[in-house]
């Protein structure tokens, strides 16, 4: 016989395969012998085909004396004559691969029939001899003991008297299946023969039947053993080499982790059943509540990529609860085998539609378990249109009835009399053919076999079911399971209702933000998701599928790979026909994927190039490009650009994949169009236009450099250029170092006026000559008539440091948590006492004693603060940075923002109070509790007496904005929080607004200082969180003093230590609502931090 | 074919394979190659692989192969007296207008894969086109993006009058546009360059229903494997049909061949939203409108008649609330004679959704849906009468859009099918 290949072309096609299992004799019968046959499946494979599924799996159809229905084989090479010739096997098996079907067949090796020659030639031979080693013998019936009776309802033993070879035969089925003997390499070449025989003529698949049992040996319970697994391995072994696109499917009746090894490392089996799974499945359903099912799959380990779980809910056999304890197994029988004819060996003798009840919207919930749970589902015929059972038929005959095709005789099954099929079909008046047959239900829109075929064909539609990861959510009602499924890039969401009645759920799903669930049946939009808990409702038995799909971000996806058609320089793509595919497409797929971008949750609209200009003889170019969006102020973005072709090209594309915009076809051959930051000549020319004060035209105004006083001297001596190079950590900013000396920083967001750390920056080294901030070195502006000239780069000296404030106080503080730990608190005198109590004296003995050269550093702090302010109070000739003073009007309009400010916050903690940990509950409700207190410290702002300046101030003040450099501070960033609209930024207030921000940082490197250290030890948490107390008590009142005792009598302060103390509680409070609502958002596990910074203001 | 004929054709055929085998063999490497397709006297021919041999040239460093019909230009001749360009004479799969949906005898895409293949070229194009509109333009326009690797396959912008190819401009554009999220004019073509990419993606020959499938739809099977096409602007004049089939006929065939094409990619395209521009080359060229005499209420007729005669077969795929639709189109006048667009979009989704799921015999139900299409001609035209090409664009731009606007009505019943529809 000539070899053929298998039918599919993919190696892994079992993965996405629906396998539908049926028996050759219960399908249709062809010849009206009463029993079915392969012409008769031959004529029905249309109807599989229609049905959607892909695979089907034919029990055994070999010679047979079938006492057990086929899987008694008397000879592996032969059609049962019943069932056709081999010819007819061919024709059905050409006709399945025509359809693109895959057809499995069984290879069942642990053991034959006993009328199987070989069986008949080993009973009469010798002890000893060849034939006689083909089957496990002994003299006595005592080997072997610890393997279990599987057929316990006829079998007494594993061992049977045979009188014609006068010795005991080994069998772990029925008595009339003696077990094949594997240990004999003469069995195991002619089991590997028998596999050659059928996947030669081009059979797909093989299930091999029972194969824990193949080797036995003493002392051990004859299931799972190594010498079993070598056996598989050659089986393996001999089909990888010598064939392509086959499957082996694995019966082993284990827990999922004995399975396991069933799989090899991807040398033993492609797939194997996952038994204990499905009467999980069944009694979830029943006991309403998801608990069986999460915890048998968070029993299942993780199997080799190629391979497969196969996953069922009926089958040919009983409803097996082998796989489940005692207790269960009771519960399972009280709730699914009310008679005890429906019971059988360990298991439930029943199909799924009279399991159900059948109940329809039962069937539907469990065969959408069975499409959405990883694996590769396996129906069994007749289950796509709820056929029954018979518990009358002796052993599991009673599912193994005649398929129903219509309401004719015998259900259209054979044109036989009735009394010749091998099978009495079902005719009670429920299940029965003339209530259940195929041709009705066809003819029925609304029936299960229409609701099958759909939820298959949807299931196809989808690798992520056959493929994909799943994890489980983990809603309070246990009633309703919700699992995401995950396979490169497809994220689906399956919700299911186990309970009779309508469940409502909350789901978190807050790590899904900003995608879109997407009803997968009906193809429906529901809300997009936030970090909000998602709320849905299922009816009874309900289920939803959902394609979680991306909030398109653009107007449209650019043609991915199209070149844009430019001339020789960017000038050409900005000013010619090719521009409006940058802005149809380009722009906005490019923007998406910037760090920089600010606004990656909204949808945009357009994009434009609202200006730009032509830089370097046309080469590059400098563009500002403004996205506008479906809702809310559009914003704009500066973009300096360049092209590259031939090497550079590949350059960068190697180098820097993320600045490139598009492929580019130009006269010099097809090339990048980039981002001109990722070049070092583009960058060194930035600098240039800064240094000599150059001029770019642009289509609308003009870009122009500017040179700093202090340029040269941070720039140094040097004489040849700087080298260029951008810096690695990108946030709303672009940085691009020069050669030790300098640091460029590229605006990204634009917006008309100053860049406020621009304007501070240059009015205090260039006015106020304060020197306790990298100096300001020179600009890159672009002017517009009618609009304030926007800053689009700014030049600074770099300042040698040893790191940011916030790092080096966490690495003080680590150590700080380290010493402490063995000690016993000594107390403090804090317990009761505000910080600015506090203040007003020397920092405690243990304080001292403890902290060490930290309480110097944050008194240094102070002093930069305060004298950082004086400057900035000091300005007088710029409008918008001359202070102004705190009247009574300016108290009333800040009291009432800050009161809504907390009422908001408030309003979002008692929404997310549920969600709060455990030991932040308590803290968080206190806070409710005390909400009127809370907002009447807001209306006491507003009874202040006016005094004291609002002055331009740094505006985001913490640890993470200052140097430490030597054993002071130098302080960055007068930006603001550059998502703020650039008017909020440049406003003006109290300088005490900084120092309130500065004591909640170091109440937060206090605390997540601890959190830190006690992760592994959180039993020290308790004993340690005193000392934390004690170090932010002590850290920010040193701060406080020496802030206010440098700025002594300071007109930016209020007049009197009364007034100073309600405006910085107010800010400490208001900040410390704002970290409240940050960590609600994003880190629920902190918010204890803000929660104490509220409760230490002692409300 | 009686059995001996077709025996001596066996033989024939074979005897070319074993020659063609050797004449490659002869000609060797070849960095780019071409194939003419289209049917067309000696003369023809030759004057075709003179403007081909002469566009090609300057595109390749190193050698191109013409592959044409003329059996009496010795294989490895060259055009020129330089031998950078060589021939072969290897008649290719006929290619007819319907070459594109796998129409014909043959494979004519896979046999210029297969030689391209076999002289390591890096890209390669057929030109089904008529040999006379071949042009040194259009060859460079579908060559050098797939020498410049800017591109895996590049397909034609046709030049056309806007009363032409209207199947394309009503359904087969729009509908493959929504569907596949690209916007490829002529998505049903004759004339392609491919990339070696492309090629050694597309060579391997396909089995449907047990018999070989022809390779078709190639700028879709190019966008569901997620490579680039480009357009290029051409003034290729396509072939006609072979056996100048009637409408109905056409109509059947284009879009049996589509949807099918819908059903193999459904996993794709159930995942595009919206559309998106390809790169197109070329200058667009506004052309002289020709004065077309079209008799508009022969087509209201037609399909006031298919209404009365078919309204039992369409309400098998249409929804009430279309059929109603249609039933007020009947009763319009030829001068208000209008079909909304979302009309005419949920009309072709219905028929493409009966199609799917086999309401009744393909042909039949496909045939049957003439008189609607008519009806939409009928409109287009009197809408259309009188306007200039951006006009018209900017027509079809709006046919598009709502073909893209009602993709989830097809999505969903595609998904989850129901004759209980609105």
């Amino acid at each position: 016989m000539a070899k053929r290949t298998g039918s599919a072309s993919d190696a892994l096609w079992f993965k996405d395969a629906i396998i539908y299992e049926l028996h050759v004799k219960a399908f249709f019968d062809g010849n009206n012998d009463g029993i079915g046959d392969f012409g008769g499946l031959l004529e029905k494979l249309d109807y599989l085909q229609e049905l959607g599924v892909t695979c089907l799996w034919l029990l055994p159809f070999f010679p047979s004396p079938l006492r057990d229905d086929g899987y008694d084989i008397a000879d592996y090479l032969s059609i049962h004559p019943s069932y056709g010739s081999m010819e007819d096997f061919r024709a059905f098996l050409d006709a399945a691969h025509d359809r693109g079907l895959q057809v499995m067949v069984e290879l069942v090796i642990n053991h034959t029939s006993d009328q199987h020659p070989w069986f008949q030639a080993a009973r009469n031979a010798p002890p000893g001899s060849p034939e006689r080693e083909f089957y496990v013998w002994s003299d006595t019936d005592q080997k072997y003991k610890d393997a279990r009776i599987i057929f316990t309802d006829t079998e007494k033993g594993n061992w049977t008297w045979d009188p014609v070879a006068k010795a005991y035969f080994w069998h772990r089925f029925f008595s009339h299946q003696p077990d094949l003997n594997f240990d004999n390499p003469a069995v195991i070449d002619e089991v590997l023969k028998a596999m050659r025989f059928w996947l030669d003529m081009g059979v797909d698949g093989l299930r091999l039947d029972a194969i824990p049992y193949l080797v036995e040996r003493e002392g051990t319970n004859c299931e799972n053993l190594p010498e079993t697994h070598a056996v598989i391995r050659r089986i393996r072994e001999e089909m990888d080499t010598n064939y392509e696109g086959r499957m082996i499917l694995a019966e082993a009746n284990q827990w999922p982790s004995d399975v396991l090894p069933y799989f090899g490392n991807g040398d033993e089996c492609h797939m194997a059943f996952h038994f204990p799974l499905m009467p999980r499945i069944f009694m979830a359903l029943r006991l309403e509540d998801r608990m069986p099912i999460t915890d048998i799959m968070g029993q299942t380990p993780n199997i080799p990529e190629t391979c497969q779980w196969g996953i069922f809910l009926r089958n040919h056999d009983e409803l097996t609860l082998e796989m489940v304890s005692d207790e269960e197994r009771d519960y399972m029988y009280l709730a699914y085998s009310a008679d005890p004819r429906m019971r059988i060996n360990i298991g439930i003798r029943r199909r799924l539609a009279p399991l159900m009840d059948n109940n329809r919207r039962r069937i539907e919930l469990l065969n959408s378990l069975l499409f959405s749970f990883p694996g590769t589902p396996i129906l069994y015929y007749g289950d796509e249109m709820g056929m029954g059972d018979n518990i009358y038929l002796g052993d599991r005959n009673g599912v193994r009835t005649p398929m129903q095709w219509n309401g004719d005789r015998n259900g259209g099954f054979s044109r036989a009399n009735p009394a010749k099929l091998y099978s009495p079909p079902v005719m009670d008046p429920v299940y029965g053919y003339e209530a259940v047959n195929v041709e009705a239900q066809q003819s029925d829109p609304s029936s299960l076999l229409h609701w099958m075929r759909n939820m298959i064909a949807l299931r196809k539609l989808f690798r992520v079911f056959g493929r994909g990861t799943m994890e489980f959510l983990h809603p309070s009602n246990r009633k309703v399971m919700a699992y995401v499924r995950r396979f490169e890039g497809e994220q689906v969401l399956c919700v299911a209702n186990l309970s009779r009645f309508a469940q409502p759920v909350e789901l978190d799903l807050s790590e899904l933000e900003g995608l879109k669930p997407v009803e997968m049946l009906g193809y429906v939009d529901f809300p997009v998701i936030t970090k909000r808990p998602y709320p849905l409702t299922l009816g009874p038995y309900g289920f939803l599928w959902f394609e979680l799909q991306r909030v398109r971000e653009t107007v449209e996806e650019p043609p991915a790979e199209a070149p844009v058609p430019a001339g020789a320089s960017v000038g050409s793509l900005l000013g010619g026909a090719s521009r409006q595919m940058l802005e149809g497409s380009v722009l906005p797929r490019f923007l998406v994927k910037q760090r920089w971008y600010g606004s990656k949750s909204r949808r945009i609209r357009s994009v434009a190039v609202v200006d730009w200009a032509a830089w370097e003889s046309g080469e590059r170019a400098l563009a500002l490009v403004e996205a506008q969006f479906e809702s809310g102020p559009a914003e704009t973005y500066f973009l300096p650009l360049m092209m590259a072709t031939g090497h550079e090209a590949e350059e960068v594309e190697e180098a820097s994949p993320n600045g490139i915009l598009c492929p580019v076809s130009t006269p010099k051959g097809p090339g990048v169009l980039y981002d001109a930051t990722f070049d070092e000549g583009a960058n060194a020319a930035l600098l240039s236009a800064i240094e000599e004060g150059k001029e770019f035209p642009t289509q609308r105004g003009v870009i122009r450099g500017m040179a700093g006083r202090a340029y040269a001297e941070a720039r140094g001596a040097s004489s040849g250029p700087l080298a260029a190079a951008r810096g690695a950590a990108e946030q709303s900013n672009t940085s691009i170092l020069y050669g030790g000396r300098l640091i460029l920083k590229l605006f990204r967001r634009q917006e008309a006026g100053p860049n406020p750390d621009c304007e501070i920056g240059q009015y205090l080294t260039e006015k106020a000559g304060f020197d306790r901030i990298p100096p300001f070195a020179g600009a890159l502006e672009y002017a517009r008539s009618g609009q304030e000239a926007a800053t689009l780069a700014m030049v600074q000296g770099l300042v040698a440091n040893e790191g940011d404030g916030w790092k080096w106080t966490l690495e003080q503080l680590d150590h700080y948590y380290e010493d402490c730990a063995p000690m016993a608190y000594p107390g403090d005198g804090i317990r009761g006492k505000s910080i600015f109590e506090l203040s007003e004296s020397e920092p405690s003995v243990p304080a001292r004693e403890h902290l060490g050269i930290y309480l110097d550093s944050a008194a240094i702090l102070g002093k930069r603060t305060a004298e950082m302010h004086a400057a900035l109070s000091a300005a007088n000739d710029n409008p918008a940075m001359k202070p102004e003073p705190i009247d009574a009007g300016y108290l009333r309009a800040l009291g009432g923002q800050l009161r809504e400010h907390a009422q908001a916050v408030l309003d979002t903690l008692k929404e997310n109070l549920s969600k709060l940990p455990d030991e932040a509950v308590e803290q968080a409700g206190y806070v409710l509790n005390h909400r009127r207190q809370l907002l009447d410290r807001f209306h006491a702002v507003e009874k202040l007496e006016a005094g004291g300046l609002r002055t331009r101030i740094h505006g985001d003040y913490h640890l993470g904005q200052v140097l430490r450099v030597k054993n002071d501070y130098v302080i960055l960033d007068f930006e603001g929080e550059p998502a703020r609209p650039l008017e909020e930024r440049r406003a003006k207030h109290s300088p005490l607004k900084d120092v309130a921000g500065m004591l909640r940082s170091f109440s937060y490197a206090a605390y997540a200082s601890l959190l830190n250290y006690t992760t592994r030890r959180p039993d020290d948490y308790s004993r340690l969180e005193p000392w934390g107390r004690l170090w932010e008590s002590a850290t920010a009142s040193e701060f406080l003093r020496v802030y206010l005792g440098t700025a002594g009598e300071a007109d930016f302060l209020p007049a009197d230590r009364r007034g100073i103390r309600a405006l910085l509680e107010a800010y400490l409070l208001d900040k410390a609502l704002y970290e409240l609502r940050y960590e609600l958002n994003n880190r629920p596990a902190w918010i204890r931090i803000p929660l104490l910074g509220i409760l230490s203001l002692g409300i | 074919m009686t059995a001996r004929r077709g025996k001596e054709k066996e033989v024939v055929d074979e005897a070319r394979a074993v020659e063609a085998k050797e004449s490659l063999e002869r000609i060797g490497q070849a960095a780019v190659v071409i194939g003419l397709g289209a049917a067309g006297g000696q003369e023809a021919v030759r004057r075709a692989i003179q403007r081909t041999g002469d566009a090609v040239r300057p595109l390749v460093e190193g050698r191109a192969l013409i592959v044409h019909s003329d059996a009496t230009i010795p294989d490895g001749g060259c055009v020129g007296e330089e031998d950078r360009v060589r021939l072969l004479a290897l008649p290719l799969p006929e290619v007819d207008r319907l070459a594109g949906i796998g129409q014909g005898a043959g494979d004519p895409f896979r046999a210029l894969f297969d030689v391209c293949r076999k002289v390591g070229g890096k890209a390669c194009a057929l030109i089904g086109s008529e040999l006379e509109s071949i042009s040194g333009g259009s060859i460079q326009g579908l060559v050098r993006p797939l020498m410049e690797g800017s591109c895996d396959l590049a397909v034609p912008y046709y030049r056309q009058q806007k009363l032409d190819g209207l199947i394309n401009s009503g359904i087969v554009y729009p509908l493959t546009r929504a569907l596949y999220g690209k916007r490829i004019r002529y998505p049903l073509t004759t004339d392609i360059g491919a990339s070696a990419k492309y090629i050694e993606r597309f060579s391997m020959p396909e089995r449907k229903n047990g018999r070989m499938a022809t390779l078709a739809w190639l700028p879709v099977r190019a966008v569901c494997a997620g490579m680039s096409v480009s357009q290029v602007r051409v003034d290729l004049k396509p072939p006609p049909a072979k056996g100048n089939p009637d409408l109905s006929s056409t109509l059947s065939l284009v879009l049996d061949s589509m949807f099918l094409e819908m059903d193999r990619n459904a996993a794709v395209w159930q995942k595009v939203r919206g559309s998106q521009a390809v790169v197109t080359q070329g200058e667009t060229k506004v052309e002289a409108e020709e004065s077309a005499a079209v008799e508009v209420h022969k087509m209201v007729d037609s399909f006031q008649m298919g209404y009365r005669n078919l309204v039992d077969v369409w309400g098998m795929a249409l929804t009430p609330a279309a059929m109603l639709e249609l039933k007020k189109l009947t009763r319009l006048p030829e001068e208000q004679f209008r079909m909304p667009d979302e009309v005419w979009v949920r009309v072709v989704y219905d028929f493409a959704l009966a199609h799917r799921f086999r309401v009744m015999s393909r042909d039949h139900l496909l045939r049957a849906m003439t008189p609607a299409y008519l009806a939409w001609v009928a409109s287009y035209i009197l809408e259309v009468r009188g306007a200039g090409p951006r006009m018209v664009d900017d027509r079809l731009e709006r046919l598009c859009l709502a073909y893209e606007a009602n993709k989830p009505y097809l999505l969903s019943r595609w998904r989850w099918p129901d004759r209980f529809n609105p």
